[in-house]
């Protein structure tokens, strides 16, 4: 016991450390380790998730990425394969629009063709008969009322005739 | 210059002697709860200023206790008695650095001389202090331990009676060899215990009171430029002494929540 209290050891003072230390370790439990520990586990857990979310996004960006070129290349696709598809329609309507104009304006030409020569042999006709009417006019004039008439006519027309001929 | 063993009484209250070492304890006490109010008050998910501080100390020590444990779990359980250790405990020991020790202080009568009683005296270079929390560090030992694995198989550990005497031939019991050395084992393990006791306090209490004897003799000696050297390595010296309190605590409480799978192993294979 001597020992003890030349060592400076005191029961009340032992006591005292003892339970300011069992304070000190409760309230700082309590107060600091409990909350903080707790609040650390809690951010780590978020960084956690947050970290897994970031690669999920990645992921899924890469992914929708992969897509939005595959949607891309098959809409350039398409969208070529319209372009052609117009050109070639364009192109076959063009040409039968220009065969048909040509028909056409054959069948005019043929047409206005026609015309023209029915139109000069009724003319032709109609000059015949003139000269005819006209020639035989002049000569009944010219001769009188000489002959035939049924005579007169035919003679005239043979000379006619002929001289169309020539 | 009067160096003593023992804390000096400043004042009493009644017969209560109160100690240099008392009111230090007192304010390093003080100091922790307060920056534990301050942290609790301000806990934010985004930590800043203060919080960062103590955070990453707090969560260093956890980590580095997870690497004595090898498991989060249990280093979380006994996070708050082994980190309260090390945290006051160095706190106090690095009280001794602190200019005026030793040098400031009221003059007494003590023991028939009139000698100067300094007010700052680390805590932990007083007997009772470091006793105090070495009472600590064994009596939560013990109680993880029964907790961690009941009480019949942690009180086996120190009395084996069970290995003792052998049934032979249906019903005579006999001594058994491997019993009795399991059982001294098992007493000499209690007496280790009990010399936790001396061990922790003594060593701290050993290495700080020698640095403040040393630092006051150097100063006294040489007051300028000399004592410097030793201020740093009695920083180092409080650093390690703190360390070794707490990872010794660490170490005990694991063995003690760890059954003694050898030992009966052995018993065993030995029958």
């Amino acid at each position: 016991m001597e020992l003890l209290t030349k060592l400076g050891i005191d029961w009340r003072l032992l006591i005292a450390q003892l339970v300011n230390f069992l304070i000190l370790v409760l309230i700082l439990y309590k107060f600091l380790y409990k909350p903080l520990l707790k609040m650390l586990e809690g951010r780590k857990e978020k960084i956690e998730k947050g970290l897994r979310d970031a690669e999920q996004l990645g992921v899924e960006l890469e992914k929708t990425k992969e897509l939005q070129a595959a949607e891309i290349q098959k809409a350039k696709q398409e969208s070529r394969a319209i372009i052609e598809e117009a050109e070639r329609r364009a192109e076959a309507a063009g040409a039968e629009t220009k065969l048909k104009t040509k028909a056409e304006v054959e069948k005019l030409i043929s047409a206005a063709k026609n015309q023209i020569i029915s139109e000069k042999e009724k003319m032709m006709a109609e000059v015949k008969k003139e000269a005819i009417e006209l020639v035989l006019a002049t000569a009944k004039k010219v001769v009188g009322k000489v002959i035939d008439n049924k005579v007169n006519k035919e003679l005239i027309e043979n000379t006619i005739h002929e001289t169309t001929k020539r | 210059m009067n160096i003593s063993l023992a804390a000096e009484p400043i004042f009493h209250i009644g017969s209560f002697p109160v100690t240099n070492t008392l009111l230090v304890a007192w304010v390093i006490i003080l100091f922790l709860i307060i920056i534990a109010l301050l942290v609790k008050k301000n806990l934010k998910e985004i930590p800043k200023g203060l919080q960062n501080i103590v955070e990453t100390v707090i969560e260093g020590a956890l980590n580095f206790m997870e690497t004595i444990t090898g498991d989060r779990k249990q280093a979380k359980k006994f996070f708050p008695i082994v980190f309260t250790i090390f945290i006051f405990v160095i706190l106090s020991n690095w009280i001794e650095v602190v200019p005026g020790l030793g040098t400031i202080g009221i003059w007494e009568e003590l023991h028939g001389k009139t000698v100067l009683v300094p007010f700052i005296r680390s805590a932990s270079a007083d007997l009772n202090v470091t006793l105090a929390i070495a009472i600590i560090s064994v009596i939560s030992t013990q109680i993880f331990g029964i907790m961690a694995i009941g009480f019949g198989k942690y009180g086996k550990k120190f009395l084996p009676f069970g290995g003792l005497f052998k049934i032979k031939y249906g019903f005579v019991p006999v001594p058994s060899f491997n019993g009795i050395i399991n059982f001294f084992a098992g007493f000499l393990e209690l007496i280790a215990e009990l010399a936790k006791f001396v061990s922790f306090s003594f060593r701290l209490f050993g290495n700080i009171f020698a640095g403040e004897v040393l630092l006051t003799v150097v100063s006294f000696l040489v007051p300028y430029v000399v004592p410097l050297p030793f201020l740093f390595l009695e920083i180092f010296v409080g650093f390690v002494q703190a360390l070794v309190f707490a990872m010794l605590t660490l170490v005990f409480l694991k063995m003690a929540v760890t059954e003694h799978e050898h030992e009966e192993h052995e018993s065993v294979h030995g029958s």
